[in-house]
């Protein structure tokens, strides 16, 4: 199942891209609102939506506008408390439980933020609290369609591990579909099926994640970033001609070096 | 050795327990630890947004026996969030003090923080990144001693921070100024001259970054990831395919083919 973009009108290109519904989908790119008024079919990008094959109808169109949000890459600078805000975003987008404050202590406990926070004013949470409430909140609007930008950034490895864990729940249990867009190839690498590389207003290339990884020399020719590990090995190949496979686990590159070295 | 700040057994809140921290003079330090291990609770400690009675010494001097302006004089602090809100343009706003700061000194740091082409923009008009870029250089510009910047690559590619420590180091050099950093991301931290772990109210690991990101185990457990290439040196140095652990690919590379 997907979504694809097709002839999107942006600036002076026409893109295409296909976003895998049900997955982790990453974007690497280092202009992340471009690609998010293209995804969100912002009013300055026209284009035709297809979904599952299929033109979608004004309805589904509507569906799919109103099941969608971009979590940001971070909370932006205010001295309400955490509890105001995140109260002033339900209202935005017109949630209102029937216990309000248990979903917002849940969303938090979820992201493994001390609900203590609640009552801290926004510019008083460190980076990583501010990165793990606005994933919270995009738990509590609940789209089908979530869109974080640089998900990661910030956060320790304990922290990284708990939100990508998060992520797979969330596709595997709750069907919903995520879309990581950040510059950080390593990443992307690591926690993604499907990826699109969008970078000066044009789509690089779009595809399986492990596949488009492997094309270092097609990669390289457009200046992207390679992730260390596949960069390594490819450098391995390229200059001892040695027979290293690319991986993911730094224990299975270990593994190839010690049979190949 | 000439310790230009002296932390000593520092005790704050459930934060920080008799942490001690000794700094050389004109030297880049990076200080790192899991999230809400108090890095930012550090700085503000140290440039006297939180008060308490602290045993910390500046250049000999007790912190809370500087006047303010005395202090702001020798120490300078770049924050994460905090932005510098003006109707004027960079050059305007560099302008208004020109009888404080040295012609020179400006354009040293206007070439190398890459300020030029936002000379003209009007403050509020700035990007994150030219935003902290700037505020970086009005705290070089600013101190006379210290500067602490927060979360050294919240905007930056990694190579932009290499650059900077490239370019902190210059300053060291040239107006005698000693740099503390603080990153959750260790790749860059390669590059700083000592490098401080805190984890769990007190320094877990101290010394020279090398041997610090040699320590695998300790800062994954902590929650640290150790930079891929060092990471991956590490484990083949275990596996006895290298003897010492190589700083970049390359070197890595012609080591285990020869």
């Amino acid at each position: 199942m997907e979504i694809v973009f097709k002839d999107y009108q942006y600036g002076d290109s026409t893109i295409n891209f296909t976003i895998s519904l049900n997955q982790i989908n990453g974007i690497l790119t280092n202009a992340p609102t471009e690609i998010e008024d293209i995804i969100k079919s912002n009013i300055n990008c026209k284009g035709q939506l297809i979904i599952n094959e299929k033109s979608a109808t004004k309805k589904e169109y509507a569906f799919y506008k109103k099941n969608i949000i971009v979590i940001k890459d971070k909370l932006t600078y205010s001295s309400e408390t955490l509890y105001e805000y995140i109260e002033k975003v339900m209202k935005i987008h017109k949630i209102y439980p029937k216990d309000k404050d248990k979903k917002i202590k849940d969303s938090l406990k979820i992201v493994g933020v001390n609900i203590r926070t609640l009552k801290n004013s926004i510019h008083n949470l460190s980076s990583s609290e501010k990165k793990l409430v606005s994933i919270a909140i995009g738990l509590i609007i609940n789209p089908n369609i979530l869109i974080i930008e640089n998900a990661t950034k910030f956060l320790d490895l304990k922290n990284k591990k708990k939100v990508i864990m998060l992520f797979r729940k969330l596709v595997e249990q709750y069907n919903k579909t995520i879309v990581l867009i950040s510059e950080n190839s390593d990443e992307l690498y690591q926690y993604t099926k499907h990826i699109i590389i969008f970078k000066k207003h044009k789509i690089i290339i779009d595809g399986d994640t492990d596949y488009v990884f492997k094309k270092v020399s097609f990669l390289k020719e457009h200046n992207i970033n390679i992730p260390k590990i596949i960069d390594f090995t490819y450098r391995v190949k390229k200059e001892k001609k040695a027979k290293l496979e690319y991986h993911k686990d730094i224990r299975d590159i270990i593994k190839d070096i010690y049979k190949h070295v | 050795m000439d310790v230009i700040l002296n932390i000593n057994n520092l005790t704050y809140l459930n934060i920080f327990e008799n942490l001690s921290i000794y700094l050389e003079k004109n030297k880049i330090i990076t200080i790192s630890g899991p999230n809400n291990c108090g890095k930012t609770t550090l700085f503000k400690i140290l440039c006297k947004k939180i008060k308490g009675n602290f045993n910390i010494i500046l250049n000999s001097k007790g912190i809370y026996e500087f006047s303010d302006k005395e202090y702001d004089d020798n120490i300078q602090v770049v924050y994460q969030d905090e932005k510098i809100i003006s109707n004027n343009t960079v050059k305007e706003l560099i302008d208004i003090q020109q009888e404080r700061y040295d012609k020179e000194k400006v354009d040293f740091l206007v070439k190398g923080l890459k300020l030029k082409k936002v000379l003209n923009k009007k403050i509020y008009e700035l990007s994150d990144k030219e935003n902290f870029m700037f505020r970086i250089a009005f705290s070089i510009l600013n101190s006379k001693c210290l500067v602490l910047i927060d979360d050294i690559d919240q905007y930056l590619y990694q190579y932009e921070v290499a650059e900077l420590y490239s370019f902190f180091r210059e300053c060291t050099n040239k107006y005698n100024l000693t740099f503390i950093l603080t990153c959750i991301e260790l790749d860059s931290a390669i590059y700083s001259d000592e490098l401080y772990i805190i984890n769990d109210k007190k320094i877990t690991l101290k010394g020279d970054p090398l041997y610090v990101l040699s320590k695998d185990n300790i800062l994954n457990k902590i929650g640290l990831e150790v930079p891929f290439i060092i990471d991956l040196s590490v484990k083949l140095r275990d596996y006895e395919l290298i003897d010492k652990i190589p700083l970049d690919q390359g070197e890595l590379i012609n080591k285990l083919w020869k």
